[in-house]
């Protein structure tokens, strides 16, 4: 075969394209030592795990103390003594399009809740809802005060962490940062003990 | 179908050779390996007089970082290739959008991502440092350089033969692969002219630039008063800016931010802080002049290209003429009886944008030729008719909007650079995309598909697709693909001009600088601007030429940047 009938770099119509958008994408899988605790990243795109055991009601005091905030995880039979200081969440296993997962504390509003609804936490949890089926992406739109949720279309599921949820929040809090008795750290500070 | 039968054979070559500081490769030595027999050849410099093999188009040649090699052809006085694949430019697109990319795109660091054993970097270094070292060599120093030559040979082959199914795994991929080959050509020929200097200032500028540097200092400061000695006190600089009545932008722990583009940014708005901004980058770059000027007074050095994430050219910014601050580029100065052009594509960002979106209101402001005022006309911030005489302030920051967005800009940096509120430009950017839709829509969707991991690619095929960065530039994406295939388009008109016989001396963003024969000079320039407007139209569509502007320069005059201007008057001042 002659070589002029194969790919030839002096005629640019053999090799121009217009579609200039290509549909391809692997995700990258590492073991797990940790996983992040906080809200999705506003230029990543994620899921929300589609089974309720990765979605639990939780209640955490919120540490500002060290210049950025820091969740603590309060033991059920602590909430009622600590009620003013803690704020209800649902704990929710996201996993973002890198194939990397975190926990969102997302808000948590129902009708037993002190939280009050707002714009920001009704949009969030509508982004929620939307994630356990599409892939989701949440920005802040501070002009109106809410979330802008995006949605994209056909997009393969994402692969799961095979681990509980007991052992993701293992290695999202670590042991000090559950609030389990009075003698937590976090709570003599807050009684002035400390 | 496998493409790779379709040659009639395949040589992978290296040469190694001394590049001083401005001056064009001296071959040493080369060895070759024809992959389709798998035989290998080395050949000392005293056997390269004259080119060992064919190099039509039935015969494919491979290389790391070609344009090396295409320097010392054209040294040899060979024709260069036909059919190129540069494996440097493959590794490059491969790991483009990857955070394992930042570890280097070297033959050694290629080879490893894809399991091939190479020499150990000591090894390496040592023989790099005998090579240089210039000779004269021994029969067995010879010997070792031909052997090192050769490794680099057998692991570039075996690269090679690994990422063939990666680039050319289909004809139109096959075709934009030896397309980013047949650049490298370009690359070594522009490398090759280099840009003439005004030899006679340059010497007395490294000569007397310690001298003087204080001297510079202590004349621009006179009108600010933030310098002690040679630095740059950031307390003396506040207390300026409390008498210019500026508002500064400050870093997370409350300093003023004092990086250049911040400078730059303000400097729009404050033209006071021009001279203060020039001083500084000069000062920064300029410890020690390190302008890369050969015997020949031509400033020479490697033009980095596929270099950045939207594969433009990325030269070292103190070694090439047009990475240092703008003053210095009045030592650009033709010789006698030869001419200078710097030809550039006028607002190509929007250009782009508008042909590869489609939008008709956004190719309608730019056809205006003011697409300014275009946009403030189309958006009903100015009136029918309106020019740039008759609303030149809304035109300004109109301006700021459209260029802001070419560039990736959020509201606050438009803001800093048009001298107007942030509520201004966020207006203002509502209403860019109020009145260009369908190009707001196609680049949003762009970013998005980027985002979800999707490749995006210009129309001659360079791509990105984001991999393993956990926070990826958002606004970066927004404007990848009109700088992107700003860089397509660039690659192109240098293969054109370059072909054509025309000497371009240099590339810069959007622009080339040619020279010719003063007596040639009406066809020279006529033919660089018809290529480019040509290149252009094969990379957007017909419909779609992109404008040219030329500025030339004949001997005696030099070139001459306005923003530095006042700086070079102020040095040679000093230099008399």
């Amino acid at each position: 075969m002659s070589t002029h009938q194969t790919a030839n770099p002096f005629d640019p119509e053999q090799f121009r394209v217009t579609d200039t958008l290509g549909i391809t994408g692997d995700g990258i899988k590492k073991e797990l030592t940790r996983i992040r605790v906080g809200k999705p990243k506003k230029s990543s795109f994620f899921r929300v795990h589609p089974n309720e055991s990765y979605r639990i009601p939780v209640s955490v005091i919120e540490d500002h103390s060290g210049g950025m905030k820091e969740e603590y995880l309060v033991m059920p039979h602590m909430v009622l003594q600590y009620a003013e200081e803690t704020t209800p969440k649902l704990l929710v296993l996201c996993v973002d399009k890198m194939g990397i997962p975190f926990l969102w504390l997302a808000p948590r509003v129902d009708a037993t809740s002190p939280m009050r609804a707002n714009l920001w936490n009704e949009t969030a949890l509508k982004g929620l809802d939307l994630a356990l089926t599409k892939w989701v992406r949440l920005s802040a739109n501070m002009h109106e005060g809410c979330y802008n949720v995006h949605t994209a279309g056909e997009e393969p599921d994402p692969v799961w962490p095979e681990l509980t949820m007991a052992q993701l929040m293992e290695l999202g809090f670590g042991e000090e940062r559950v609030i389990r008795s009075d003698q937590h750290p976090l709570i003599r500070q807050l009684l002035g003990r400390d | 179908m496998d493409w790779m039968k379709s040659y009639k054979s395949i040589f992978v070559l290296d040469f190694e050779f001394i590049a001083n500081d401005g001056e064009r490769p001296t071959p040493v030595c080369m060895v070759v390996t024809n992959v389709t027999t798998n035989t290998t050849t080395k050949y000392w410099l005293d056997k390269l007089d004259k080119c060992p093999f064919p190099t039509g188009s039935e015969h494919l040649f491979v290389g790391y970082f070609a344009s090396a090699e295409w320097g010392c052809f054209l040294q040899l006085g060979w024709e260069i290739p036909e059919r190129i694949i540069d494996l440097y430019a493959e590794f490059r697109l491969h790991m483009n959008g990857r955070l394992a990319a930042a570890r280097g795109n070297g033959l050694i660091s290629a080879c490893k991502s894809f399991g091939i054993r190479v020499m150990e970097t000591s090894e390496k270094n040592a023989m790099r440092d005998l090579i240089v070292a210039g000779g004269p060599w021994t029969e067995q120093q010879r010997n070792s350089i031909l052997d090192y030559c050769a490794a680099d040979v057998e692991i570039t082959a075996k690269l090679f033969l690994k990422m063939w199914p990666i680039f050319a795994p289909t004809k139109v991929k096959l075709g934009q692969a030896l397309f980013r080959g047949r650049y490298t050509a370009a690359v070594a020929r522009m490398e090759h002219a280099g840009v003439p200097m005004d030899v006679e200032l340059h010497e007395q500028l490294l000569e007397r630039w310690p001298l003087i540097k204080d001297r510079l200092i202590a004349e621009v400061d006179k009108d600010y008063g933030v310098y002690q000695g040679a630095v740059f006190k950031t307390s003396l600089f506040e207390a300026w800016l409390k008498t210019q009545a500026i508002s500064w932008p400050r870093t997370a722990n409350g300093k003023p931010k004092l990086d250049d583009a911040t400078f730059r940014d303000l400097a729009l708005k404050h033209p006071q802080l021009s001279a203060l901004r020039e001083l500084r980058k000069t000062m920064s770059q300029m410890q020690t002049l390190k302008l890369a000027v050969g015997k020949d007074g031509r400033n020479r050095t490697l033009l980095g290209p596929f270099g950045s994430k939207t594969g433009r050219n990325q030269p070292s910014t103190t070694r090439f003429i047009f990475g240092n601050a703008a003053w210095l580029r009045s030592l650009i100065k033709p010789s006698p009886g030869y001419g200078l052009a710097y030809v550039d594509y006028s607002s190509q960002e929007i250009a782009i944008a508008a042909a590869l979106s489609g939008d008709q209101n956004m190719w309608a402001a730019y056809s205006s030729g003011d697409p300014y005022m275009a946009f403030a006309i189309q958006a009903g911030l100015a009136p029918e008719g309106a020019t740039k005489a008759t609303h030149k302030d809304i035109r300004n920051q109109c301006k700021q909007i459209v260029l802001g967005v070419g560039y990736g800009m959020g509201a606050e940096a438009m803001a800093g650079a048009g001298g107007i509120h942030v509520v201004q430009a966020r207006a203002l950017l509502q209403s860019h995309k109020m009145t260009y839709r369908e190009f707001w829509a196609w680049a949003e969707r762009n970013q998005l598909h980027a985002l979800m991991q999707d490749t995006l690619r210009t129309p001659l095929g360079w791509e990105i697709k984001l991999a393993d960065d956990p926070d990826p530039n958002e606004r970066s994406l927004l404007n990848w693909p009109m700088q992107s295939t700003g860089a397509d388009i660039m690659r192109l008109a240098a293969c054109l001009l370059t072909e054509a016989g025309i000497e371009v001396c240099c590339p810069v963003h959007d622009a080339f600088l040619v020279g010719y024969s003063l007596g040639d000079q009406e066809r020279v320039v006529r033919e660089t601007c018809n290529l480019m407007v040509e290149a252009s139209r094969i990379v957007l569509g017909a419909e779609y030429p992109c404008r040219v502007d030329v500025e030339a320069i004949s001997y005696p005059d030099r070139y001459s940047d306005e923003r530095g201007e006042a700086m070079f008057a102020q040095v040679s001042r000093l230099l008399k």
